[in-house]
């Protein structure tokens, strides 16, 4: 989306770093409703597993596997 | 509305994400079987079942994953599809209890589009063991709709479920109220109430829903509106362009706080744990790859390859057919049988039992059969997605992404049924070069068992023969990737956790696959020898035989070879069991027999194949694709022949 989001995109995050969700950036819009129904929605709470040889990471009980742009897109508040 | 339930027998339609135990509920309430898997998405093909709930008939219907009315993918258009049509049914939404907060959204959204709704919160057992606290009850209450936990793994709670829908299929008037109308944020409120006067009554959908479907851009209701109202098609281009965020987002944004809300109080996260898992060990590279070179190891070449093309079909071909039953309907069909063409299209060469039956029951059954069984395995056991995982950034590379990966593996078993599946895929592109790749190099587990058998006497050309294929296979990609128009496919992916695999599925599972490949190949099979015996008996196969062998003659085969290339084009099996049969008999030397297996595998795809590849991709693309793949195939036979001619290699004396 075109508003201002400040934070980091979830690439940046140290593996086992938590953060929360507070923007999605993709590129296309079909991507943005796929993030949506895997549960990535602003508010959700992450944790990375994994940014090898895919990004990894849980929300809620739900394990995600994203490329790089994927993960790219989501920006998170670290905490 | 949509709930004019007809009196009589009732409709179920299962549906809910991938993955939740909808085919486990499906198997569970009707007697037929469809596939239960523990990888998102292996639904493709519908199943219907009829069931019989406390004395009264159902149709219960399977319906692909889907994660919300708005399709994504071919499949999930054809769930929505056949869930809008089921007029009048009751849909039990099966959702993951650990995960409610992320599958309420579309419960909330069937309720919207006017559906009647009972909700089975399945896999109590994992939500338990996370630590999640539930209340169903007041989830009930608050929704509005019976709500039923269950673990049917463990056929728990089916007692509850079937008690459940019977009330709500007798019921004198459906429960639910009216269908649900949360208002919206009012950036969507005021397009939406504008847009749904235009809609009433359009399509059977509550006019909310249609209206934000619209909104949405939903390219089915687009057309559909597009030709019955242009004037309202115009209306929501123009309320669409003025809104600030796409309205599928700030429509499940919504959704999904609206979830939270009912969720308070009702739904409450255990501490937050993840298990050590092997996991890691499957993905990361430095030790995926040697576990899935085990897995292909003892999979398709020990189990698949040793037991079933080795043990089996030897125990079935030599000694059941050739040893007892053969040689028994050969000697009735000529004592017996008048003339000269009846007893050749029962026995003999090409005769119906003698070659039909034989080739499907005997070679190419025990090979399919376990291949099924080995690929049930890792779908139950959770591997495929991690598979996935592991092979994005190399599929990346041929245009793919990671999902590719099975569609090209259960190629491995049936390249027919693997097009089907390639509707899991998002984009067009991604499913034709799937499809492509499916066409030219991923051989069937048929070919593939028979392969193993003839080439394991020399290591070296079946060494050969992986690598030709694979870079045929490589390269094919790379080049579909360059010259189809669009851009690559991007990778999401729900991991479900590893499960240990219940042998009831898995066999549920293989058995479902094995009758469909059964009730696909023995009528073709008996076709085939049906034909061959004929045109035996007329000369035809003579002649093409004859008009063949120059062709044959190039790649430095002998000419019986064409007729395997003929048998091929009906079945790739048949046309590897063809093969098994001319090496048995001595005819190929190690070089010959390399150049066959290649060309055989990169050759055209069996009738089936061709036929699911015209009705999925459409004339234009088949047709490039089965022409590609021809030349593909005779130039690489060709192109081995040259090399092995110019380097003498593989002289005699290395075999
Ligand atoms: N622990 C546990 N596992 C379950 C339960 N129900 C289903 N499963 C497992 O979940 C996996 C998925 O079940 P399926 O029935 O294939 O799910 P589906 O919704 O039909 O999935 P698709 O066919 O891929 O759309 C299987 O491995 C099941 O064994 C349950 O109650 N508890």
């Amino acid at each position: 989306m075109s508003r201002k989001i400040r934070g980091i995109p979830l690439t940046r995050l140290r593996r086992g770093q938590s953060g929360r969700i507070v923007g999605l950036s993709p590129s296309r819009q079909a991507d943005l409703q796929k993030l949506i129904t895997l549960g990535l929605f602003p508010g959700e709470r992450v944790i990375i597993l994994h940014h090898k040889p895919l990004h990894v990471v849980q929300v809620g009980y739900t394990q995600i596997a994203l490329d790089r742009q994927g993960a790219g897109s989501i920006i998170v508040q670290p905490e | 509305m949509l709930r004019g339930t007809k009196k009589g027998r009732g409709t179920i339609v299962l549906v809910g994400t991938p993955n939740v135990g909808k085919s486990l509920l499906f198997n569970q309430l009707s007697r037929s079987y469809a596939a239960v898997s523990n990888y998102p998405g292996t639904t493709v093909e519908i199943s219907r079942g009829q069931a019989v709930i406390q004395g009264r008939p159902v149709e219960i219907i399977d319906t692909p994953g889907m994660y919300s009315l708005l399709p994504m993918t071919e499949e999930e258009a054809v769930a929505r599809r056949l869930l809008f049509k089921a007029k009048g049914a009751l849909v039990l939404h099966v959702a993951d209890a650990r995960n409610l907060p992320r599958h309420l959204p579309m419960t909330l959204q069937l309720l919207e589009a006017g559906c009647r709704v009972l909700l089975v919160v399945n896999m109590l057992d994992e939500s338990q063991r996370a630590g999640v606290r539930l209340d169903l009850k007041g989830l009930s209450e608050r929704l509005g709709v019976p709500v039923v936990g269950t673990v049917l793994l463990h056929r728990q709670g089916l007692t509850d479920l079937k008690r459940a829908i019977l009330k709500e299929l007798t019921a004198p008037s459906p429960s639910p109220g009216p269908v649900r109308e949360e208002p919206y944020p009012p950036e969507l409120e005021g397009p939406l109430a504008l847009l749904s006067r235009r809609l009433a009554g359009f399509s059977g959908l509550p006019p909310r829903m249609a209206a934000f479907l619209l909104l949405c851009g939903d390219g089915e209701m687009e057309a559909a509106v597009k030709k019955a109202d242009p004037a309202a098609f115009k209306l929501a281009a123009a309320l669409r362009g003025k809104l600030q965020a796409p309205a599928a987002y700030t429509g499940a944004l919504h959704r999904y706080e609206e979830a939270r809300r009912l969720l308070q109080g009702c739904f409450a996260r255990g501490p937050a744990q993840r298990g050590p898992d092997l996991s890691d060990l499957l993905i990361q590279p430095l030790t995926g790859l040697p576990l899935l070179f085990l897995v292909v190891y003892f999979g398709l070449y020990r189990f698949v390859g040793g037991f079933g093309a080795g043990y089996l079909v030897n125990l079935l071909e030599s000694r059941l057919f050739a040893g007892l039953l053969i040689p028994w309907v050969d000697r009735l069909a000529l004592a017996y049988l008048p003339g000269e063409l009846l007893p050749r299209l029962l026995a003999l060469e090409y005769g119906l039992i003698t070659m039909g039956l034989r080739y499907a029951v005997a070679i190419v059954l025990p090979i399919v059969g376990t291949f099924f069984f080995f690929f049930a395995f890792l779908e139950d056991s959770g591997y495929l997605p991690r598979l996935a995982l592991l092979s994005d950034r190399l599929l990346k590379r041929l245009g793919l992404s990671g999902r590719a990966v099975i569609p090209l593996a259960l190629g491995l078993g049936c390249g027919t049924m693997a097009v089907i599946v390639t509707r899991t895929l998002e984009s067009r592109r991604e499913r034709v070069i799937t499809s492509f790749l499916l066409a030219l190099a991923v051989p069937c587990s048929a070919q593939l068992g028979l392969f193993f058998g003839i080439l394991a006497g020399f290591p070296q050309g079946l060494l050969l023969w992986l690598g030709v294929v694979l870079l045929c296979l490589m390269a094919a990609g790379l080049l579909a990737d360059g010259f189809l128009p669009g851009e690559g496919a991007g990778f999401y992916l729900e991991v479900p956790p590893l499960r240990v695999p219940s042998l009831a599925n898995i066999a549920a599972k293989t058995w479902t696959r094995m009758s469909w490949y059964f009730k696909e190949v023995l009528p073709v099979f008996l076709s085939i020898s049906l034909i061959l015996s004929v045109g035996h008996y007329l000369g035809v196969l003579d002649w093409m035989v004859h008009r063949l062998s120059p062709l044959m003659a190039l790649l430095g085969l002998p000419k019986e070879m064409a007729l395997i290339f003929f048998l091929g084009f009906f079945r790739r099996d048949y046309g590897a069991a063809g093969l098994f049969d001319l090496t048995a008999r001595g005819l190929l030397d190690p070089a010959s027999l390399v150049v066959a297996a290649v060309t055989l595998t990169l050759f055209l795809p069996c009738l089936a194949q061709m036929a699911v590849l015209f009705r999925e991709r459409g004339a234009r693309t088949a047709l490039s694709i089965i022409l590609l793949v021809g030349g593909i195939a005779l130039g690489a036979g060709l192109l081995l022949r040259l090399i092995f001619l110019l380097s003498g290699f593989p002289g005699e004396g290395l075999w």
